[in-house]
């Protein structure tokens, strides 16, 4: 496209100056007083616009650079502008998905924590067992320290019925009851009663 | 040349044109980016976590209380449970009463396998308890009065019916201040032995009680240890305890206080306490001059009624002295006096007590 319009820009400029060339023959013809001025002129006008032609294009260039300190200027804060977006949205998503995972510890806590779940069901279960272990366990104990209560009260009593045939034993028993008697007696004078 | 600054610039033109709308895509982006949109999102988030964790708090405790009720009682954990809780509730009350059973028989056998310790450490326990109650009464903290009854020179005929009298009589006792030889008995060891058994004290009143002149008692101080002793051990073979007090025959200050001087270190070193008396009934009198049972009362009560801690000197020959005693004690009680027995441990040892 751009070819195109170089080459037809290019025609364009040939057929104008060959109409100049046209128009200048004819104008020689038409006048001969003038043709020293008018070629003169015509020659001047060449230069001139030869010169033209020649000349560097520094708007172009200036343009150049504008565009290319603009365009730079609007990538870098392009650049700052979408460092800050995906910062924010990096962190933004980041929380959210951080508050995200812990409901889903929380939920999974608190399904744990049913005391309705089988897992604590079975724990109850385990515990009865234990508990019941335990109790018969005791159950056996105490029996066993019954026993031995048995024995050592009917040992003891043996021992009592020998030591109550000692000489004199109901005589001391007599007097030790008496003086107990007294004892509390005299307490209880002591507290008031 | 102007072709290509135009070419150029027109890509420059482009690409900047992209740079601005890039710049100004993502600067709407930034400062339109939705933050209350995520807060609210957090917001619902974290009290959705709270309510959750609440949920979870609570099914913990639940959970927890439900193991706890387990453990709380046997008869949670069903039938068996319930059955096993039965048997111990009732072998567990058995044991408790047999533990109870044993404990006392090993404390009847501790006090039955040496019955004279056990019998001096409860009568030590007992005269304790009534020096408390004398210190109380000194100090003005008790309205309680104390009358030390002695009956001086038993056993004799009639001591049992003092004996006896008393016996009728709740938590009254007395003090027996006994001398072998002062009068004929033929129970003697029979009523030193009640005497004890009833709760009395038995005490020295030396062997033979001979006073008159150069009585054997007081002749010199080897006759005066002989008579202490042979009283204490004839006491100590009819009633298997050594007495603790020593009553002088005739009263410690009727012999004037400095003639039984040297006699108060030997009963030290035989360690003895003695003791007097702050009330007399004049019983002692011969016997066609004793007075009457009414004027015996009449002294007991007055002398007494002055007296917070009273010991009154009386005997167990005299009938007199045994109807005054039964009509006094009773009067005495109503006057907030108790009766209690003497013993060594009492506040009225030695010289702390005035004759009278």
């Amino acid at each position: 496209m751009s070819e195109h319009s170089h080459h037809s820009a290019s025609s364009h400029t040939a057929v104008r100056e060959r109409d100049e060339e046209s128009t200048h023959k004819k104008t020689k013809k038409v006048s001969s007083d003038t043709e020293y001025e008018e070629t003169e002129h015509t020659q001047h006008q060449k230069k001139k616009k030869k010169a033209g032609r020649n000349k560097f294009p520094v708007g172009g260039l200036v343009l150049m650079f504008a565009l290319i300190l603009l365009g730079l200027a609007a990538a870098y804060f392009g650049q700052q502008y979408y460092t800050q977006y995906r910062s924010l949205k990096t962190s933004y998503e980041g929380n959210l998905q951080t508050l995200n995972a812990e409901l889903q510890e929380a939920q999974a806590a608190l399904r744990l924590a049913d005391p309705d779940s089988e897992a604590h069901e079975g724990e109850r279960a385990v515990l009865t067992e234990e508990l019941l272990r335990d109790a018969q366990a005791k159950l056996s104990e105490v029996q066993k320290e019954s026993a031995e209560l048995d024995s050592a009260i009917s040992e003891a009593e043996k021992t009592v019925a020998e030591l109550e045939q000692q000489e004199d034993f109901e005589y001391y028993k007599e007097i030790y009851d008496a003086y107990e008697e007294g004892r509390d007696y005299v307490e209880g004078l002591l507290s008031g009663n | 040349m102007k072709v290509f600054f135009r070419v150029i610039n027109v890509i420059l033109g482009l690409a900047t044109a992209a740079a601005m709308a890039f710049c100004g895509y993502m600067y709407f982006a930034t400062t339109r980016f939705p933050i209350s949109e995520y807060e609210t999102q957090f917001a619902e988030l974290k009290t959705e976590i709270a309510k959750t964790e609440e949920s979870t708090l609570a099914a913990q405790q639940e959970t927890d209380a439900r193991m706890d009720y387990l453990r709380e009682d046997l008869s949670h954990l069903g039938t068996e449970g319930e059955k096993i809780a039965a048997s111990l509730e009732t072998l567990q009350s058995e044991a408790g009463e047999k533990q109870l059973r044993l404990e006392t028989l090993r404390t009847e056998i501790e006090r039955d396998e040496n019955m004279p310790e056990s019998v001096s450490a409860m009568r030590r326990e007992y005269a304790l308890k009534i020096r408390e109650l004398e210190e109380k009464i000194q100090a003005g903290e008790s309205k309680v009065k104390i009358c030390y009854w002695t009956l001086d020179d038993g056993p004799t005929y009639i001591t049992h019916n003092f004996l006896e009298a008393l016996d009728e009589m709740d938590n009254v006792h007395v003090t027996f201040f006994t001398a072998n030889q002062a009068n004929d008995s033929p129970d003697e060891v029979e009523m030193l032995r009640r005497e004890m058994t009833s709760g009395h004290s038995v005490q020295n009143h030396s062997y033979g009680h001979v006073t008159d002149g150069n009585g054997v008692v007081y002749i010199n101080l080897d006759s005066f240890r002989e008579q202490v002793q042979k009283q204490d051990d004839w006491l100590y073979e009819a009633t298997g305890f050594r007495p603790g007090i020593f009553r002088f025959p005739g009263g410690y200050f009727s012999w004037g206080q400095y003639h039984l001087k040297d006699a108060v270190d030997v009963l030290d070193e035989m360690g003895y306490q003695w003791v007097d008396w702050n009330c007399n009934l004049y019983d002692a009198g011969a016997t066609e001059n004793l007075p009457s049972s009414a004027l015996e009362l009449s002294r007991a009560i007055t002398q007494i009624s002055a007296k917070d801690i009273a010991i009154i000197l009386g005997h167990d020959w005299n009938m007199n002295t045994l109807v005054a005693m039964k009509s006094a004690i009773p009067q005495l009680q109503e006057r907030g006096y108790v009766f209690l027995p003497l013993f060594p441990e009492s506040v009225t040892m030695g010289e702390a007590t005035v004759a009278v």
